[in-house]
């Protein structure tokens, strides 16, 4: 196992309130992390810490093995990032904005075209920053992240305001990126269906602790099956789930719904009892919490 | 530190707003001087709009970087904030100083004084004045990290310099203090160029150290 990023320990106080208090992680080489909390859970201040752009006031900060301040700056060489929105410069051209990543890294201007084909901006032309979509703007600001071909990139909601197009362009280029350059991810996001399908582990963090650290097996395991039932007669369904399944687990939502957990092999079972206490629902199936349900629940709300 | 000086010298050459900003001052000067005799002394007098516009577009310049976040990339290419504030200062007083002497100089060939003694120490104190101008702007840029926020206070600052200049009661002291008060002193001998240099270098040394404990503090 291969680390790339470890903080150990780290809090971060702002006006004297935590902001983050003892985080530990633990980031692999070559894996998409995602990064999932509320607004204010401290996803951003954690990311800001890594890329140096703020200092944590307690625990160490380790990249690739290194930890003291000076050779750490060189280490952060090997990131690369997008905080918050992609920072760049409006009144240039993609090229141009390309240009100034590979002028401040050293990099060969021969870059430029492979990141233009990646990002999908080759087409642009002298079309000024200023008037690219926000899709094309989160795509032109990974590509800058790119330039000097990082082995660690960070993304702050590099989803967010997106369209629909936007986020499934988005969604295919980081995949890209980290299947074809190997490269370790940590991407945070309130679109948790996206994050869902894009990454291998996820980190869930509230009022800045770290709540859990799980791989994407692990979520599959731990998200609850459960037997769907819409009906109107959910008193009913209460009673018959209660006095004749002597089911506990069960719940009742928006009045017409009822979820039976871990049940799913007492299908034929339920239907059974319900035909014959003249119950019809109008749908019944199998099915399991999503990312967000799991989180909810991790957060206790 | 080299590759930060390059970027701040294509991030200058891309920049609309710089080349702009050149016409403009050549443009307003040529209106004000229109007709007139041009001396040193109305240069002198004449050029405080000029001041403060180039000192106002090397705020910008520098806080912009902040306020957009485009500080991020030159953290993670593995340069010291330290370096990094060099750079910004190097390029934006070569920005400024370009802004500031254009007009003068287009002026010394035009007329063909480039012989006359005085327009030389022109020059020399405007150079100073334009690297005053650069560190000052970096300091504003460094504590408030805003365009609004820093223009604005370089504006109040050269508000101050112009009304306490202009004091009668406080003005000739003022003169001695402020560097662009500082300058008709020196043209009409009441200090020489060399105090008043001594005097801009005071000055650049007080602004880098504050610049410099605020970038060492400053998070982004």
């Amino acid at each position: 196992m291969s680390i790339i990023c470890e903080l150990k320990g780290i809090s971060k106080f702002y006006n004297k309130k935590a902001v983050l208090s003892n985080v530990n992680l633990q980031l692999e080489k070559g894996k998409i992390y995602g990064f999932i909390g509320r607004n204010g859970a401290g996803k951003t201040t954690t990311m800001r810490i890594i890329t140096g752009l703020a200092r944590p006031d307690k625990g160490t900060l380790i990249i690739d093995g290194i930890s003291d301040e000076k050779n750490i700056i060189e280490k952060r060489k090997k990131i690369g990032c997008i905080i918050e929105t992609p920072a760049l410069y409006l009144d240039m051209t993609a090229k141009q904005n390309l240009k100034s990543m590979c002028i401040l890294h050293g990099v060969s201007l021969n870059v430029i075209s492979e990141l233009l084909d990646l990002v999908g901006l080759s087409n642009e032309g002298r079309k000024r920053v200023r008037h690219f979509s926000l899709g094309m703007k989160q795509r032109l600001g990974i590509g800058m992240a790119l330039v000097n071909n990082p082995e660690f990139l960070i993304l702050d909601e590099p989803i967010n305001g997106l369209d629909p197009d936007g986020i499934v362009e988005v969604r295919y280029l980081i995949k890209n990126i980290c299947e074809t350059r190997k490269t370790t991810i940590l991407i945070s996001s309130h679109i948790l269906s996206e994050l869902y399908q894009m990454v291998d582990n996820y980190i869930l963090i509230n009022k800045g602790e770290i709540i859990e650290m799980l791989t994407h097996e692990e979520l599959n395991k731990k998200t609850q099956k459960y037997v769907l039932i819409k009906s109107d007669k959910t008193k009913k369904i209460r009673e018959i789930i209660e006095k004749q399944l002597k089911i506990k687990d069960f719940e009742i939502v928006n009045d017409d719904t009822v979820k039976i957990y871990n049940s799913e092999n007492k299908v034929l079972e339920i239907m059974n009892i319900f035909a014959s206490m003249g119950i019809e629902p109008s749908a019944i199936s199998v099915s399991e919490d999503s990312l967000e349900e799991y989180f909810f629940k991790r957060i206790g709300k | 530190m080299g590759r930060l000086i390059k970027l701040e010298c294509y991030k200058l050459l891309k920049d609309r707003l710089f080349w702009t900003i050149i016409l403009l001052i050549i443009l307003i000067n040529s209106v004000m001087f229109a007709g007139q005799d041009i001396s040193i002394d109305s240069l002198a007098q004449k050029m405080f709009l000029t001041i403060v516009i180039v000192s106002l577009y090397g705020t910008s310049f520098i806080a912009k970087d902040y306020e957009e976040k485009k500080i991020i990339y030159e953290i993670l290419s593995g340069n010291s904030k330290t370096k990094i504030l060099f750079a910004k200062i190097l390029i934006t007083a070569l920005g400024i100083q370009i802004q500031l002497l254009v007009f003068p100089i287009v002026i010394g060939f035009i007329n063909n004084k480039f012989t006359d003694e005085n327009l030389k120490i022109f020059l020399v104190i405007y150079f100073w004045l334009g690297i005053f101008l650069s560190f000052l702007a970096t300091m504003m840029a460094n504590i408030f990290k805003s365009q609004g926020l820093s223009i604005g206070c370089a504006i109040v600052f050269h508000l101050i310099t112009l009304l306490s200049v202009n004091s009668s009661s406080v003005g000739f002291i003022m003169a001695h203090i402020l560097p662009v008060g500082m300058i008709k002193l020196v043209l009409n001998n009441y200090v020489t160029l060399n105090q008043y240099t001594v005097t801009l270098i005071v000055w650049d040394l007080v602004l880098l150290i504050l610049a410099l404990i605020c970038v060492k503090k400053s998070e982004f």
